[in-house]
């Protein structure tokens, strides 16, 4: 028998012999089972009772309101996002530089630090009698429970997303097709919006929901910065800390009912993303 | 024939290379070629010269202007990156078309220049495609139009034909050949292969350690190198230390090479395993020079007929090409004319 068919017919034996593959099954149960327990059960036990009381919370107005709170200062803080990390990410995906590690661990770290101290920081730097806030104090620009400190607080700790992912689409552009551009006439602004920007709006926007996504989540920052938001005429509670409220307030069951409403409004906005991405052009 | 791009005392520093100091020049409508190994800087020399990089130090003329501190969207030069970095989020017809938007081109005349070009390339069936799934080919002429609809100067080839099979290659390469007289340009081709530049340069340039060690016409660096370095490269793969007294070169004590030229001293041997022909040493006995006898040590089959190592005493050893197929063991003559020895001053 040839040699290649020889070890070809040895592997496929080796394949079928249920001994050899027994740790790899029981690694794989394993993990299926810890999946299932941590992830799946309570996901599906909070949908399962919570569904039914959806429309009774959607009917609360002050739940609305917090929604409404909740999705204004998390898509600010997303747009924040956007304008922030775009250039931040090209550079760091096309340039080599000085202190470059040192500039990346800064990226990373508002995922690190405790939402509470961020919160604290927030409130130091902007409202208290250090840096900027005697400053904005006299403008008259208020950070304490409004929407701005709120966004403020969000945009802080989910940016890194969004300028993570970007970066990691705009790696993936060969750098040749930029100065291909240029030498056909393109200026760099005009490089980036039509080569870059077709080839990266998909991770820009994925990167927006997930920090988006994350923003909707906040809850430690939040308790220090807005544990309300002055909002309109009225005090709101971000939706985050309305739960906690009717938790620590009510009880369980009353909270349950809040929670799945919200992850019920995330899930939506989600599936609406999803359909506005693939109406965008394709493959996401 | 004038100058189209001349590079006075260039130097680049990257972070891990430096470019130059290099000054040359690269004439009208002529075909160059940059030859020389990974690494030795010929990528970086095409993307200077397009602009991608900044020289730290020197000069850069296109046409007689000094563009050296000018972006590469106004140096009037076109750049196929090796890979061809077609845009393939657009259509083939956008990206030729790329380049004429940003020129004031109206609409209709952008439409008959990129059907023109195309048709020219023999891409006209692509035009309306998405510029995904083409074959190394296609995205070949495609890149390639795309960088002559704008009547560039000068057109810079970075290893172009290094991601095509032979035959699509050897189509290619007749048309590049004609690219200077058809499109009134400069083509500076930058490659490692030294069969692609000897078919295509009107000039070539060895390049070695980020600077241009030698450059000249074909046949006269491809025949006579002045370096051991470009011998080496270009493919004298018998280069042997001898020592020069006149028309004679001792490369030991009992071998010696008649030579055509007149030297002294210590020297370099060079000569191409194709020019040594191999016969097979039936024992009779020999006269005339450059005849030496061997024996074959190895054998390895080329396209171009059996490549032998011949051991020919004191320790030397060479390789020649030989029609008829040998085995190791055999016992053979190699002659080696006079006018095929080439030979470098220590």
């Amino acid at each position: 028998m040839h040699p290649y068919s020889q070890a070809k017919a040895k592997g496929i034996k080796g394949m079928h012999s249920l001994k050899s593959n027994i740790p790899i099954i029981l690694i794989l149960l394993i993990s299926v089972f810890i999946f299932s327990i941590l992830i799946i059960y309570p996901l599906a036990l909070l949908i399962v009772l919570g569904f039914p009381l959806i429309p009774k919370a959607l009917s609360v107005m002050s739940f609305i309101q917090a929604i409404e709170v909740t999705v204004t200062m998390s898509t600010l803080s997303a747009l924040i996002a956007i304008i922030m990390g775009t250039p931040i990410a090209y550079v760091m995906a096309r340039y080599n530089f000085h202190l470059k590690s040192i500039v990346d661990a800064v990226i990373d770290i508002p995922i690190m630090i405790p939402h509470i101290i961020v919160g604290i920081m927030v409130v130091l730097a902007f409202a208290s009698y250090y840096g900027l806030g005697p400053i904005l104090k006299a403008h008259g620009i208020n950070f304490i429970n409004t929407l701005w400190g709120a966004t403020t607080a969000v945009a802080f700790l989910s940016s890194t997303y969004y300028i993570r992912v970007v970066e990691s689409s705009i790696v993936m552009i060969n750098p040749e097709m930029e100065a291909v551009a240029r030498t056909l006439g393109a200026s760099p602004l005009r490089v980036f919006t039509s080569v870059i920007l077709p080839r990266i709006w998909r991770s820009m926007a994925t990167g927006a929901i997930l920090s988006w996504a994350r923003s909707v989540s906040e809850a430690g920052a939040l308790f220090i910065v807005a544990y309300y938001v002055l909002f309109g005429k009225n005090l709101v509670y971000p939706a985050s800390v309305y739960i906690y409220e009717s938790y620590v307030g009510i009880g369980l069951v009353n909270a349950v009912e809040f929670s799945a409403a919200l992850v019920a409004v995330i899930l939506v906005i989600f599936v609406i993303y999803r359909v506005l991405i693939s109406i965008g052009g394709g493959h996401a | 024939m004038p100058n189209m791009v001349e590079l006075r005392g260039v130097v680049t520093r990257l972070r891990y290379f430096t470019l130059g100091p290099i000054s040359t020049v690269f004439g009208r409508e002529t075909y160059n070629v940059v030859l020389g190994p990974t690494g030795s800087g010929k990528s970086t020399l095409l993307k200077v010269i397009a602009g991608i990089y900044r020289a730290s130090m020197g000069n850069i003329l296109i046409d007689s202007v000094d563009v050296t501190r000018e972006p590469p969207e106004s140096r009037n030069v076109s750049y196929v990156p090796q890979g061809y970095a077609v845009f393939d989020h657009m259509t083939v017809y956008e990206n030729i078309e790329y380049g004429l938007r940003f020129r004031g081109v109206p609409r209709q005349d952008r439409r008959r220049l990129i059907q023109e070009i195309a048709k020219d390339l023999g891409i006209d069936y692509l035009l309306n495609r998405r510029a995904v799934n083409l074959s190394g080919g296609e995205q070949q002429r495609v890149a390639l139009a795309r960088a002559l609809v704008i009547r560039p100067k000068v057109l810079l080839l970075d290893e172009p034909l290094s991601m095509l099979d032979r035959e699509t290659r050897d189509r290619i390469m007749i048309m590049l050949r004609e690219l200077p007289g058809r499109y009134g340009i400069t083509v500076i081709h930058v490659t490692h292969d030294w069969d692609e530049a000897y078919s295509l340069a009107d000039k070539v340039f060895i390049m070695r350690e980020g600077r241009i060690i030698e450059e000249g016409n074909p046949e006269q660096v491809f025949n006579k190198p002045s370096r051991v370095f470009t011998a080496k490269f270009l493919g004298f793969q018998n280069i042997i230390r001898g020592i020069a007294e006149g028309s004679i070169v001792r490369l030991s004590n009992e071998i010696e090479l008649r030579i055509d030229e007149y030297v002294d001293g210590e020297v370099y041997v060079c000569v191409r395993p194709e020019w040594i022909r191999v016969a097979r040493d039936e024992g009779v006995n020999i006269d005339g020079h450059n005849v030496l006898r061997g024996v074959v040590n190895e054998v390895i089959r080329s396209r171009f007929g059996y490549q032998l190592l011949v051991s020919i005493g004191n320790n030397l050893s060479l390789t020649a090409i030989s029609s008829s197929v040998f085995k190791p063991g055999d016992k053979v003559l190699l002659l080696i004319p006079r006018e095929s020895v080439h030979v470098i001053k220590d």
